[in-house]
């Protein structure tokens, strides 16, 4: 779905600051995704190989660290971790759970030759 | 881009004017509804008696290859 | 060698609008986003909604507008779930706005939520919310010129209602000629003539969203 949005801007990214390094081959992209974006990271491969086809991202690979949503309750001030977008303290009535992680949509470092 | 409120995509959309040959009445026409029709076109205008075509598009939507595809596609001979 | 990056992958907005679309689908809610200009009918639209399928299916309501809650307090009547955002002066909705209030809906009692947008044929079509689709109201009354002046937001729907065609004989509306540039614009666009007053159109409209919910809870 809208993996292929999230594919186009991780190829964006890359080669910008891959031409701005004169890389002539990215080796690797570290990607950062919080699981709250919900996002298929097979989909997601698929549609970057696709992109990638014929630039220096081509055969690159992509290494996503999958950041856990976790939110911290206003109340009783214990973490936890979010399940099914419910945003509610588990423990206390009426708490809200601040996030603290889980948010990010990144591309964090790339490997080049 | 919304002018007076400033929000929507800062890269903005793209106007060309193309010096076509081959129009007919007819195809003019044909040619104005296939353009229109791509995802990022938003505005064709064509003369179809001098040939100049003036196209408002987003880059990001829709390639210039597919907009000179349609030109290819009519017979019409487009130049910038 | 390695570069440092960290940067963003999306615009903020697509990156909420993400967020709240994973949101959705966890929760198997179908989302429409109705936009349209001021007084097209989006809201009236609505109220024929709530009637139509009040029963069928589960739904619920964000109503959006610059100021007053005029809108949501029409929606109440029916007994639906329904918040008002104010924007006070934005002329759109967003992708954060729609979280905020989302987060306070019960997501997973629902199969259909209708955002409906501030009454702006421009803007909103640039945002996305996190909806599974965008539909346009546009009223004849408006003029049979006004798909191509407004071109994105009838490139970006699914489906157009054009409303009041009950007044079509007071009006200059060209229909055919409408109807040719809408499609000209998006081939193969759905496009149903509608009235609230006389409910022509409603049915079809109500089952092509009867549709959409299915295919959601299908996929």
């Amino acid at each position: 779905m809208h993996e292929m949005a999230i594919a186009e801007g991780i190829l964006k990214i890359a080669l910008d600051y891959g031409e701005k390094n004169h890389a002539k081959r990215i080796g690797e992209i570290g990607l950062l995704i919080g699981e709250m974006s919900g996002v298929e990271i097979d989909a997601l491969e698929f549609s970057f190989r696709m992109l990638a086809e014929g630039t220096i991202a081509e055969g690159t690979k992509l290494s996503v660290k999958r950041v856990p949503l976790v939110g911290r309750c206003g109340k009783c001030g214990k973490e936890f971790h979010i399940e099914h977008y419910d945003f509610w303290c588990p423990e206390c009535k009426d708490g809200v759970l601040t996030l603290l992680s889980g948010r990010e949509m990144q591309v964090e470092y790339l490997e080049v030759d | 881009m919304c002018k007076e409120c400033g929000c929507g995509e800062t890269n903005g959309n793209t106007r060309l004017q193309f010096n076509a040959k081959g129009y007919t009445e007819a195809s003019a026409k044909d040619v104005e509804k296939s353009l229109l029709g791509l995802p990022g076109v938003l505005y064709v205008h064509i003369h179809a008696h001098d040939g100049e075509t003036t196209i408002d598009y987003n880059p990001a939507k829709t390639k210039l290859m597919d907009i000179l595809g349609v030109f290819g596609k009519y017979e019409v001979e487009a130049s910038l | 060698m390695e570069i440092q990056v960290m940067k963003n992958i999306l615009g903020e907005n697509d990156r909420i609008a993400a967020e709240n679309q994973a949101m959705f689908r966890d929760k198997g809610v179908y989302v429409i986003n109705l936009m349209g200009s001021p007084g097209a009918g989006k809201t009236s639209v609505l109220e024929k909604t709530m009637e139509r399928l009040k029963g069928e299916l589960r739904m619920a309501v964000i109503e959006g507008d610059l100021f007053t809650s005029k809108d949501a307090e029409r929606i109440e009547k029916y007994d639906v779930p329904v918040i008002q955002i104010n924007t006070s002066g934005g002329c759109h909705l967003d992708a954060a706005m729609v979280q905020k209030v989302a987060g306070k809906m019960e997501l997973g009692d629902l199969d259909l939520l209708i955002v409906e947008n501030v009454g702006n044929l421009v803007c909103p079509a640039e945002f996305a919310v996190g909806e599974d689709a965008k539909g346009v109201v546009l009223s004849i009354t408006e003029g049979d010129d006004k798909p191509l002046k407004y071109p994105l937001v009838f490139k970006e729907s699914s489906i157009a209602l054009l409303n009041k065609v009950d007044i079509l004989p007071y009006c200059n509306f060209d229909m055919k000629s409408a109807k040719a540039d809408i499609l000209a614009l998006h081939p193969g666009m759905k496009v149903v003539e509608v009235s609230c007053t006389t409910g022509q159109g409603i049915d079809e409209w109500c089952n092509w969203l009867k549709d959409r919910v299915a295919e959601k809870r299908r996929g």
